[in-house]
């Protein structure tokens, strides 16, 4: 396949309508996490502990209702205050080397009191 | 001789020939026809990345598996509602593996539990779930009736760019894929006497959404099947239905088989995707189908999708070609004749159309929170 054809579908793909609107009301830093950012900043190198931060932008206070995560191995902790406006929150999933090296990904479905953002899926790659 | 040489040049002209009492059609004319692809971002709420887009009227419609919500789009990309949820109420649902819309405003959702739900078009769930079950007789082991429809389950396929297509005929039955596994048959089974396993078995199956109930098998896999030692990660089919008739394509397979409303195979057509790595690896039990599984669909070319246009006589196959290619190939038809093939994005799978204008499913970006489906069209030169 010649060069120019793969060229020009790329320009075709990436000539597209980008007035897209986002409709999020919470900002993550990051909503995948791979363990080879942070596995220096973890205390215990059996264990795994990610901190997804995330903001309110939107103009209602959002309550995080529950966390889900894809395996048992995996412990959630979170925010149980609503977080206001502008304000910043967190959810953590806790779980072992060993599990995430052998599943390769945890991640966890999280379910807030927003509209808009009713459900969100955090990942934590191994 | 000049009765001959015109014969032979017919022939070669319309490409058909007669295998097996069908009669097979390879056709192509790539010169007359131009395709674009273009991206619609959609607007953007949250989603998982696990799921896929469906096409209705002049509605988008993006069913995310993971979250169990729905949410519709105009045909221009622009949010209109959300449906749906994790949960066990009406107007909620569990993960699920795939959805189509029936007819009279109906549609359903098969879920991993082996359970169908019909919703309407408020999309509240009518009645009760309904598992799946096997027409007249009770589940049998270990026969080797491979005509018994007992023994067949449903098929699911771990493609990363499957579409989960199951279409519906105008009564609303779906067209399934299904198999025998070993959990089901301890030696009729695709693993251990493949030859024998897919000369004489079915592959896709009739069912009623409404009731769960399995009621017929039909369409035995095609010739290449029986012939190679590598099976088991690549005997998957996809099917499309067009004023009833209903279009089989299989993952090995170049040809597209049509079966008439009554289920007796009519044709086949079809030409050869473009750089495909054919070079499989035998397989030869469970144990390697599960260890070669990853790389047998990441490694190699094989066929997927296809979509069967109903108001014009188009026909789509995507298709992978192997696992140095950043795109995958994309074919398209005009009733038998392959009119072009090229080079997609390695998930595009049409879906539907609004207009002259295609809607392929899809492009998917948690990274960067786009979400997106393809728009393609066709031009006459």
């Amino acid at each position: 396949m010649s060069m120019l054809k793969i060229l020009l579908l790329v320009m075709c793909i990436s000539s597209l309508n980008a007035q897209k609107k986002s409709l999020n009301h919470l900002k993550f830093n990051s909503k995948i996490i791979s363990y080879e950012i942070i596995k220096t900043q973890q205390k215990d190198p059996h264990k795994v502990k990610a901190n997804f931060i995330f903001t309110n932008i939107g103009a209602s206070p959002i309550n995080i209702l529950d966390v889900k995560p894809s395996c048992s191995c995996t412990t959630p902790s979170f925010s149980k205050e609503p977080i206001l406006p502008g304000k910043k929150g967190y959810i953590i999933l806790q779980t072992t080397t060993q599990q995430l090296k052998n599943n390769g990904l945890v991640y966890a479905v999280v379910k807030t009191s927003s509209n808009s953002d009713t459900y969100i899926k955090l990942v934590l790659n191994y | 001789m000049r009765l001959i040489l015109p014969l032979f040049f017919l022939w070669f002209l319309f490409g058909s020939c007669k295998q097996a009492d069908i009669k097979i059609y390879n056709l192509s004319d790539t010169g007359q026809y131009a395709i674009s692809i273009d991206t619609l971002f959609l607007d953007v709420n949250s989603f998982s990345g696990e799921g896929f887009f469906r096409l209705k009227d002049t509605t988008i419609y993006y069913f995310d598996d993971i979250f169990g919500q729905v949410t519709s789009y105009n045909i221009h990309g622009r949010y209109i509602q959300r449906f749906l949820g994790m949960g066990d109420s009406t107007h909620q649902i569990g993960n699920f593996y795939t959805h189509t819309f029936l007819p009279k405003n109906k549609s359903s959702f098969f879920s991993v539990e082996y359970v169908f739900a019909i919703y309407n078009d408020k999309w509240n769930r009518q009645g009760k779930y309904a598992s799946f079950k096997w027409k007249n007789r009770k589940k049998k082991y270990d026969t080797d009736d491979l005509l018994d429809i007992s023994m067949y389950d449903f098929d699911y396929d771990d493609s990363p760019f499957d579409s989960r297509w199951l279409p519906s005929n105008s009564k609303g039955k779906l067209f399934i894929p299904i198999n025998i596994t070993h959990r089901s048959n301890s030696f009729a089974n695709r693993f251990e006497k493949q030859s024998y396993y897919y000369k004489n078995s079915f592959s896709v199956g009739i069912i009623d959404p409404q009731t769960g109930l399995l009621e017929k098998g039909f369409a035995k896999h095609p010739k290449i099947y029986s012939l190679h030692p590598f099976n088991p990660n690549y005997d998957f089919n996809y099917r499309d239905v067009r004023n009833d008739s209903i279009f089989v394509s299989y993952m090995l397979d170049k040809y597209i088989y049509v079966y008439n409303p009554e289920l007796e195979i009519v044709y086949a057509f079809g030409m050869p995707g473009k750089d495909m790595n054919l070079n499989y690896e035998s397989i030869s039990n469970n144990q390697l189908y599960s260890q070669n599984a990853i790389k047998a669909k990441s490694s190699y070319g094989y066929y997927t999708h296809i979509y069967a246009d109903k108001g014009s006589d188009y026909l789509f196959r995507s298709y992978i070609k192997n696992n140095k290619n950043k795109f995958s190939g994309l074919q398209v038809y005009k009733d038998k004749i392959l009119i072009s093939d090229i080079l997609v994005p390695k998930r595009c799978n049409v879906i539907g159309r609004v207009g002259n204008t295609f809607y392929a499913d899809g492009f998917y970006d948690e990274v960067n929170n786009r979400l997106g489906i393809y728009l393609i069209k066709i031009y006459k030169k």
